[in-house]
């Protein structure tokens, strides 16, 4: 840091800044706002604590921006207050964000307390930060007891244990506060402050709160116990994972309510993750399977979504036995969101199985996704072929993996069109050459010609991908003739993108190719009746020209593309003749940098 | 008895100050009106008046209410993509939380829902000096006249999100999301998020042709959180469960008295529309009001209401000239007591009445700017452009508010 410097042009500065933090437009607040630090480097520690601090207090009665523009910065001035030992002093500003009505707003201010923590001495802690923390939690507006109940798990182990204790019981009270929201914010931050406690303080203190926000009347604090109870059942034994966390599971997979079931769904890998394997292959797996059976679709698809992350971790015998049977209903399954959440995920099941368990049981689940009504649900499969390959090799899926592309690619909406075409240089890496050239080499060119223009910019963009795939002499024998064909198109969007195909090429052609093929070709269109084609030529060659040009050989640039530019030059349409000007003016500049 | 009076009862030449919302908030202090115009009128309970020192006007009424904060909540917008108008009046008004000082209400008009915070703010001096330099020293102006005022501030909107015209707004009592209804969908928002919100009744056929129903109030139970209530213009009311499934199409409970075949008549339809629905106390019972009834539910039971009060039996006799005139249309609200007992509701002729559970009239009063009862106007007699619609019961004590057009009225009970 620049020593702060007194002469009058700084001093003005800020005082302008200063001026700003009270200005009327919210805007040039926020702004004033992110320049906090210099004002208080240049007023000096001392000055900064006694009255910049004050005067950013008095500052909060305001917009939800400049709030949270304050919240963002004040944590900075840590560094200007002069030293750890005075970092208290941040705190009263922070108590005053944490109250707003803004939930943005207190999220960060809180994160401004973690950060002024953890370099604040001991003793300053339980002078300042506890008293801070307890006010919060017990003042009459819900605002601050939301923020109170993210603040007793940052610092609890550097306090010694009566605090911690004291600390204990205000959250457990915060627990059972009678605001709803308070509730659900102390079940989300349960978590934290268990895994900072001992067993016997948690067996002791925390089971019996988790249990009554398990059994809330209110559903929005409901949600949150599922994250609860993996913080918990990391922290405690087996036995106790089994006789107190185990039971709550159970419940809440068949809570009433289908969000509190889908919150289950979602997480429920990482459940049995912690909850260690008897659990998991019994009980939990049971409890998967309903889930997969639920009457709301909603829950369904979470749980499908989470088919192989809980396959990884059941044992396999129980997973073709048990789980596969559920997951042949949900390839069949009424609602188009769950088969898709399945199918983007079922292809990685295979390296589990092994190659006869998946040709035995996956891959019959597999074809008829391929063959589904929605084309999500295709695509997906699509999407995570490589898994797939990697086990039994893409040959088996070949026969009904080519009607499904083609379905795709001539699918009525063309996002999904767009889709496959991003998925193809893949498939094709896959499939090989040989198969490539027969099936599917004609679609990639009937791409060329779509309606949609996004649709002709993907495709030729995949026609490069291809040739750097499968080579140069594959481009010359395959894409280049059919590309000249497209040159004498009628329609002359057609022409368009062929020289917009043939310009994605070059980056994958050896120059002498580029100068006795592609080149050529592009003059050629600048004969176009078309003028919209007759000025994409110069464009394109001015691009070619300043990415490539100084790998042309000798004088290549001036026999060949000059002589071309001239005649465009006095071309009658005056777009062409300004594209064509560009143009020589970069030939010209790589000509005479060559030189 | 009446109390007070904001606004000129004979004035009705200007449309914009016409009301159409009427909210008293939570604690009772507070009450917002909206009317076409699009602005908002919040009245504070003033308690530092004390009762007998309280300043009373010739008839006797005490002005406990005064106007506490004005602002201008919606203005006309114009739909690009429809050419159609978006009018701004206010359609309903709901209190939120409150924090400390500040309230929060959501206004809505057609389209779009706002969040205002109403309390005091420090004004700001324009081109106030706070720092000078002198002698090469920097120093800070803290002691500046700042004054504090009540104001309103918009905290959000949630726009874009109906694409029929929004009729009601209620709160969760979770504290932190709410619903908005349309005529055929009714959204979900959570009050922090106003980029998206789920949608959980959607009553919108694939062929418009086949429309039947539209929704025309909905509110949360007042104490369970999963519980949502909607009214529909065929004289329904369906309870949807939120915990039951995504969409709740499918109700939990439906509430309809199968239409008496003898009394079918060319208006039976258009009469039995509900135009207001309201949870009584702790949501046990719920009331509704068609144009020519008052239904009360037992939400135990939902083959018939537990009390069918005929309030406007006399204008039977006239519907046909009623929908000639378009009043057959006028959607009157109701507001409940806080115990749940007592039902209050308005009608034509500037008159209103308030009726126990039971089915007895207790008041039955024609509004009237010097105060005082006076008899009723038979309702057929009544002029029909004079119209209570809106009404409200403080949740705290025993005042009412209703409108008359441009004029708000207060009265004890």
């Amino acid at each position: 840091m620049d020593r702060p410097r007194s002469d009058s042009a700084d001093l003005y500065q800020i005082s302008l800044l200063i001026d700003q933090l009270r200005h009327d437009d919210p805007q040039i607040r926020v702004n004033a706002t992110k320049s906090l630090n210099n004002i208080a480097e240049a007023l000096g520690p001392e000055r900064t604590r006694n009255e910049l601090i004050p005067f950013i207090n008095e500052s909060i009665d305001d917009e939800d921006d400049v709030l949270l523009a304050i919240a963002e910065n004040i944590g900075n001035l840590k560094r200007y207050v002069g030293g750890a030992e005075f970092l208290y002093t941040l705190l009263e500003p922070i108590e005053l964000l944490a109250v707003v009505e803004d939930g943005s707003v207190r999220d960060v201010a809180v994160m401004a307390v973690v950060s002024i923590i953890e370099e604040m001495p001991n003793d300053h802690l339980l002078n300042y930060f506890v008293p801070f923390v307890l006010k919060l939690a017990s003042k009459d507006w819900f605002t601050s007891r939301i923020s109170a109940t993210a603040l007793f798990h940052i610092a609890y182990s550097r306090l010694p244990s009566d605090t911690q204790q004291e600390f204990r019981a205000m959250f457990s009270r915060l627990c059972a506060d009678d605001t709803p929201m308070v509730r659900r914010m102390a079940a989300k931050h349960f978590g934290s402050l268990a895994a900072e406690m001992t067993r016997t303080e948690i067996q002791d203190e925390l089971l019996g709160p988790f249990k009554k926000l398990a059994a809330d009347e209110q559903d929005s604090v409901r949600i949150q116990t599922v994250g609860i109870c993996i913080a918990l059942a990391g922290a405690l034994p087996t036995e106790l994972q089994i006789s107190e966390v185990l039971p709550v599971v159970l419940n809440i997979a068949s809570d009433k309510s289908w969000r509190v079931r889908w919150s289950l769904a979602a997480k429920i890998s990482e459940v049995g993750n912690v909850m260690g394997e008897q659990v998991t292959n019994g009980s939990l797996c049971e409890c998967f399977e309903n889930l997969l059976r639920d009457q709301e679709a909603e829950v369904r698809s979470a749980a499908a979504g989470n088919i192989t992350k809980m396959c990884s971790i059941i044992r396999k015998d129980i997973t073709i036995s048990r789980i596969f049977p559920v997951v042949n209903l949900i390839v069949t399954d009424s609602s188009d969101h769950t088969r898709a959440s399945c199918a983007s995920v079922i292809n990685y099941l295979a390296p589990l199985l092994g190659r006869d368990d998946t040709v035995e049981n996956l891959l019959p689940m597999l074809l008829q996704l391929l063959r589904d009504d929605s084309s999500d649900v295709r695509l997906n499969i699509i999407a995570s072929l490589d898994a797939i390959n990697a086990v039994i090799g893409v040959e088996l899926l070949s026969q009904s993996l080519l009607p499904a592309i083609v379905d795709l690619a001539e699918d009525s909406k063309w996002r999904v069109r767009f889709a496959i075409i991003e998925h193809i240089p893949r498939i094709a890496g896959q499939l090989g050459c040989t198969f490539f050239n027969e099936k599917l080499i004609n679609l990639c060119m009937t791409w060329l010609g779509d309606d949609v223009y996004s649709i002709r910019r993907a495709a030729a963009n995949n026609l490069c991908e291809l040739s750097s795939q499968f080579g140069e002499e594959w481009a010359k024998e395959q894409i280049i003739p059919r590309i000249e064909r497209m040159h004498t198109h009628t329609n002359y969007l057609q022409r368009m993108t062929a020289l917009y195909g043939i310009q994605v090429l070059i980056s994958s052609l050896s120059q002498p190719t580029v100068e006795e093929v592609i080149v050529p070709l592009i003059i050629q269109m600048a004969s176009d009746a078309v003028p919209n084609v007759r000025l994409t030529v110069p464009r394109t060659l001015n691009d070619i020209v300043r990415s490539n040009g100084k790998k042309f050989r000798g004088n290549f640039l001036a026999t060949c593309i000059q002589p071309a530019l001239e005649t465009l030059l006095v071309d009658s349409d005056r777009d062409v003749r300004f594209y064509t000007r560009q143009a020589s003016e970069g030939v010209a500049a790589v000509i005479g940098g060559a030189q | 008895m009446f109390s007070q009076l904001f606004g000129d009862p004979d004035d009705i030449s200007n449309e914009a100050n016409i009301f159409s919302a009427l909210e008293f908030n939570g604690r009772g202090d507070l009450l917002a009106s909206g009317d076409h115009g699009g602005s908002i009128v919040i009245h504070k309970k003033n308690d530092d008046i004390p009762q007998k020192a309280s300043v009373r006007d010739v008839e006797g009424a005490e002005n406990q209410w005064q106007v506490h904060c004005q602002f201008q909540s919606h203005e006309q917008e114009f739909d690009y993509l429809k050419s159609l108008e978006i009018e701004e009046k206010i359609n309903h008004i709901q209190w939120g939380k409150p924090l400390g000082d500040s309230s929060f209400l959501y206004t809505t008009n057609d389209k779009t829902i706002k969040l205002w915070k109403v309390g005091r703010h420090m004004q700001r001096l324009p081109g106030a000096k706070y720092s000078s330099i002198r002698d090469g020293v920097l120093s800070l102006n803290r002691r500046q006249e700042t004054s504090s005022a009540v104001s309103a501030m918009p905290k959000r909107s949630y726009c874009n999100a109906h694409a029929y015209h929004i009729n009601s707004v209620s709160c969760n009592s979770d504290g932190e999301s709410f619903l908005s209804a349309d005529d055929l969908r009714i959204n979900w928002w959570n009050s922090e998020i106003n980029t998206s919100s789920f949608n959980i009744v959607d009553i919108k056929p694939s062929n418009m042709e086949e429309l039947t129903e539209v929704i025309t109030s909905a509110q949360f139970h007042p104490e369970h959180c999963n519980i949502l209530m909607y009214s529909s213009s065929r004289g329904s009311i369906k309870l949807g469960d939120t915990r039951r499934s995504a969409l709740c199409d499918v109700c939990a409970k439906v509430f309809e008295e199968p239409e008496d075949a003898a009394s079918k008549s060319f208006f039976s339809e258009i009469v039995a529309s509900i135009s207001d629905a309201s949870f009584a106390g702790d949501g046990r019972y719920i009331i509704s009001r068609d144009y020519l009834t008052l239904k009360v539910w037992d939400t135990h039971m939902e083959t018939k209401p537990v009390r069918v009060i005929n309030i406007n039996d006399s204008l039977k006799s006239i519907l046909c000239e009623l929908y000639e005139s378009d009043c057959i249309f006028d959607k009157f609200e109701i507001a409940v007591s806080p115990d749940g007992q007592k039902i209050l509701t308005g009608s034509y002729g500037n008159q209103f009445s308030v009726w126990n559970k039971a089915g007895y009239a207790e008041h039955s009063i024609e509004l009237q700017s010097s105060g005082g009862r006076s008899r009723t106007r038979d309702a057929a007699e009544a002029d029909f452009d004079k119209k209570v619609l809106h009404c409200a019961w403080n949740p705290s004590s025993n005042t009412i508010a209703l409108t008359a057009q441009a004029a708000l009225y207060l009265y004890k009970v």
